[in-house]
This record gives structure tokens, sequence and C-alpha cells, in this order.
């Protein structure tokens, strides 16, 4: 009598790989801790140098983008690179459906940039001094900009992991996919830290993002499998 | 652990590949049915390991074709994994999972019975009986080989592939290999890559690859 096998769901799947992702980032701690850093130094950095400043709108959000860009970019990479790196991505393609493992990275990475931002963002806040007016709509901006932001840079990690010099290849390919990100979400935050925030513009720009995102997770279904099996 | 024979049948074809300028090997056929063991010899840098990995899709080869027909019905290339088991001593295993972790995602994600009895069954069955919720990174380096062999029969593939198959492994680890291959003729077949005598001596037929060749 053999295994009698059953047919292994997409979301059952990724969802094994989301466990697995879990498991050992909660034992190693390998991206927390870079993130962690991260996130410490560049709001120790940001509340030191403004102060008790008053600063623009535009440069409080541009300022709490960049500390949770940099945040998030030092561990997100990670999901792909340490399977390469401890040699583990042999036994992964063996194991699990293309689809299921990108699936499965994806929400680890949307899990651990939402946890950063949660840490992240409203330290932010208090260290450039600023208090958005309607919370609700600055979160949800917050919450767009993370979507697309772990999106975008779960795609650059695929397809950067299997490189040569992989830390020069993911800011040289994950540049011109994150900026227009960056951009919209800066542009969106500040929108909703200004006195007097204009609600539509700031509804339009996380419809931007959401859409952003759901474009680049459309593309990333199509090619991640020729970039994971090759 | 019960087995049932499954007809299966591996050819491969001209298969060649190529790294950059290289040829890692030209044009090698071979073929492996039911019941029978083939190894895969030739001295180091011949390819034997990247044979291995173009059989079982890790790699796509630079030329001629690899089919695996199981039940009499051929395998899409998308499928082949799901009837392949590889056992590989580069085959890397997350040093902070347990092995009941690594076998239970393998169960998971082949679709197969991942319960308690089942993995005690393959631990025991590789000689890990009551190592299972101990870290990987404790391991020593047989150690993990054997549970590489664990993960490679969790789903009971039609064909086997061992790269180095006692390789770090212990008099006794060597005596469960050979009779897991001898298991496997029962159950489907198995196709291994060596270099050692006493292993070459378990297959039907070897294969010899050339030196590499520039």
């Amino acid at each position: 009598m053999t295994q009698e096998r059953k047919t292994v769901g997409l979301l059952s799947g990724a969802y094994a790989v989301l466990r697995k992702e879990l498991q050992t980032e909660l034992r190693d701690r390998a991206a927390l801790n870079a993130t962690l850093l991260f996130s410490v130094a560049g709001l120790a950095i940001v509340a030191y140098g403004v102060g008790p400043a008053v600063l623009p709108a535009v440069v409080q959000s541009a300022l709490l983008w960049v500390v949770l860009f940099f945040a998030a970019f030092s561990g997100l990479a990670h999901v792909f690179t340490h399977e390469e790196e401890a040699g583990t991505s042999a036994f992964l393609r063996l194991t699990a459906d293309a689809h299921a493992v990108y699936l499965g990275k994806l929400l680890f990475n949307l899990l651990l940039t939402a946890l950063i931002a949660l840490i992240t963002v409203p330290a932010g806040l208090v260290a450039v001094s600023a208090s958005p007016d309607r919370p609700w709509m600055f979160a949800a901006v917050a919450l767009a900009g993370v979507l697309a932001l772990a999106t975008s840079a779960t795609v650059v990690a695929a397809i950067i992991a299997r490189a040569q010099g992989r830390g020069a290849l993911f800011g040289a390919v994950g540049l011109p996919l994150l900026l227009p990100v960056l951009l919209i979400a800066v542009d969106a935050t500040k929108n909703t830290l200004e006195p007097e925030m204009i609600a539509g513009l700031a509804g339009r720009e996380i419809v931007g993002l959401c859409a952003f995102a759901v474009m680049v997770i459309a593309a990333s279904w199509l090619v991640f499998p020729a970039v994971w099996e090759e | 652990m019960a087995t049932g024979t499954v007809a299966v049948k591996l050819a491969v074809q001209d298969v060649c590949v190529r790294f950059g300028r290289r040829d890692v090997f030209g044009s090698v056929s071979l073929s492996v049915e039911s019941g029978g063991v083939v190894a895969v010899s030739g001295p180091n840098g011949s390819g034997k390991s990247t044979l291995l990995r173009a059989v079982c899709g890790l790699l796509t080869p630079s030329g001629g074709a690899v089919r695996l027909t199981v039940a009499d019905r051929a395998v899409p290339q998308q499928d082949v994994r799901r009837h392949i088991g590889l056992a590989a001593p580069d085959l890397g295993l997350y040093r902070s999972l347990t092995a009941a972790e690594h076998l239970q995602f393998a169960a998971q994600m082949h679709g197969v019975d991942g319960s308690i009895d089942r993995l005690r069954d393959l631990l025991t069955l590789v000689g890990l009986r009551g190592r299972g919720r101990d870290a990987v990174g404790s391991y020593s380096t047989g150690m993990r080989h054997r549970l590489r062999y664990a993960l490679a029969l969790i789903h009971e593939p039609a064909l086997l592939m061992l790269d180095e198959p006692t390789a770090n492994l212990d008099a006794e680890g060597a005596a469960v290999v050979k009779s897991i291959v001898e298991r496997q003729r029962s159950h489907g077949a198995v196709l291994m890559a060596t270099n050692e005598a006493s292993e070459t001596s378990w297959a039907d037929h070897v294969c010899v690859l050339g030196a590499a060749r520039t």
C-alpha cells in the first residue's frame, strides 16, 4: 500500500511555507534583529537631528518613510537570500510548489513589514513631532505603503537571491520598482499630516499604492515560477 | 511502513549540461525501470551530481530529454518532483527546525500522512528515533544525512535518487542505506551517483561518465 496523497491546495501550501518562515525567524531572528537595529538607529538619529523643531509635513513624511524603508529593506531580502546562503533552496524547490513558496514568503514579508511599521511609525511620529489630524486615514496610508513595499521587495529579493553580488543588485533592481512606491507614500503621508488635510488626495494615493501592489503581485505571480525554478 | 510496487520508468536521452562555455557532460543516455537500481559513476567533476539535479528538475539540461513515466503515464515536467525523492549531502536543511518539523513540512507539501506515528516510523527507519524533537543544528553530519533519507522517502517516491549514498555515514548508517535501496526495488526504482565500489555493487547497471571537458 502506497502513501495516499491528497491534492495540496495553494493556501495550504502557502500556510506551510509561512509557518516554516515564522518558526525559523522566531528562532534565528536574523531578519528581525536587522530590521530592529535599523529602526532604532534610524529613529534615534531622526529624533536627535530634529530635536524640538517643527518640520514641514513633507519633511516629516519623508523622514518617516526613510526610516521605514531602510528598516524594512534590511530584513525583507532575507526571506530568499537566506535560503540560498544556507543551501536550503534546493530542498524547498523539491518539496514545495513555486506559487505556494511565493505566497508564503509574501505573507511573511507582509507580516514582518507590518510589525516594523507598528513599531517604527508611532515612534517616528513622536521623533518628528507630528500628529495626524485623522489618524485612521494616516493608518490607511501606512498600511497601503507597507503593502506596496512588501510586495515589491519580495519579488526583487526572489530575483536577486541566486545572483552573485546580490547586495549591490538588490539596490539596482529594487530602486526603479520602489522609488514610485516611496514617492506616492511620502506624498500621501504628507497629505494626512497637513493641518488642512485633503482627504480626497490621500484617498486617491491609497488607491494608487494598493493598485501598484496588486500589479506587482500579478506580475510576480507570472514570473516567479521561472525565477524560482531556474 | 508498507509499500506497493509502482510502475516507473525513467528515460534520460542524450542529456547534456553546459555551464557557460564548459560542458559538464555531453549526451548521456540511460534508463531505469521498476525494480532496477542504476549507478552513475565517474571521476570528480564528471557531472554525476549534476545529472541527478537535471533529472529531478533542479536544473534544466542544455540539451536532450528526461522522461519519467509512472503507472504508464508520462509525468509532466512540473509534476516530476512529486514522484522523485532525492537524498544528497549538499541538500541544505534548516538548522533551527527539528527533524519532525522538517518531516511535517515535507508531508504537508506532498499531501501525505504527517502523523506522529508515521514520522516516528520514518525516523526509526533511518536510525534517528528519539531525536525527532532536536534542532537539526545540533545534529552531526551523518545524522543530517539520515534525515535527508527520511525526507526523500516521506512521499514514497517511485524513483529514489541518491547522491553519494553513504557519504558521512557510519557502518550502521551504510547498512540502513543498503536496506532502503533494497526496499525501494520492491516499490519503484533507484538512481544513484557514486564512486564507491561497495555502492556500485548494489546496482544492476553502472553508467560511467567521462572526465570533465573544457
